[in-house]
């Protein structure tokens, strides 16, 4: 397959959200009564340098291996632009649908009174909401990057 | 072909689904086979943007057009073609 640095950088951030995240959700949802307000932040601080590292890492390696890509791989032209409007576009719907859910959720939590609607909970799932909405966006983009714009 | 008619305003606009080809491949091979990153060079686009234009996944601006057509020392119309369907 014909990668252009552009993609090749998507296809990193995207695998690398979706570990990084996956591992961090699994943990947070397997035991959510177990995770105080103190805990998730560290471990969302925890998340986040691992991201940034597993992705700075992960885009020198590919830039060594395109080196001809990558002098002008920060530059993105006509077509990158498109392909980052309408994945923009398509992640805003989904980070939207996330957060209308999310204020559903907590009204209908209140009403009940349910034990479970927790601030940290809700911290996760407005969490959830952005990092759904992140995938969505790469992969939007490694959608058009494919099929065309 | 879709029609879109206003009764009020008294028009009726056609709104026509159309196709934009090229020969850029062809121009390229009788241009001392250039290669699509030289012409990319040329242009200020990637080659996978060459690539797609080429295969008709991506249309370019106008400006973007223009300069391919520049490359080639052809006019627009030899380099791009829209054909209606």
């Amino acid at each position: 397959m014909d990668l252009s640095f552009q993609e090749k950088s998507v296809w990193v951030s995207l695998l690398a959200i979706a570990v990084v995240f996956g591992y961090h959700f699994s943990v947070v949802f397997g035991a959510p009564e177990a995770i105080t307000s103190i805990e998730l932040i560290v471990r969302l601080i925890g998340a986040i340098i691992l991201l940034v590292v597993i992705e700075t890492v992960l885009h020198i390696l590919i830039a060594v291996t395109a080196i001809r890509d990558a002098e002008d791989g920060g530059r993105l032209d006509e077509r990158d632009r498109l392909v980052v409007d309408r994945a923009s576009r398509n992640a805003y719907v989904v980070l939207f649908i996330g957060v209308l859910g999310m204020i559903w959720y907590i009204v209908l939590g209140d009403l009940k009174s349910d034990p479970d609607v927790t601030p940290v909970m809700h911290a996760n799932l407005l969490l959830l909401a952005i990092v759904v909405a992140e995938l969505c966006n790469y992969g939007s983009r490694l959608f058009y990057y494919r099929r065309g714009v | 072909m879709a029609h879109a008619c206003s009764i009020t305003e008294g028009v009726c606009r056609v709104k026509q689904t159309g196709r934009i080809t090229n020969n850029i491949r062809r121009l390229r091979f009788d241009y001392d086979e250039m290669t699509q990153q030289a012409l990319a060079d040329r242009v200020g686009v990637t080659r996978q943007t060459v690539l797609a234009i080429e295969r008709s996944k991506y249309s370019p601006s106008l400006e973007v057009a223009f300069r391919i057509a520049q490359v080639f020392e052809r006019p627009l119309e030899e380099v791009f073609q829209y054909t209606t369907e």
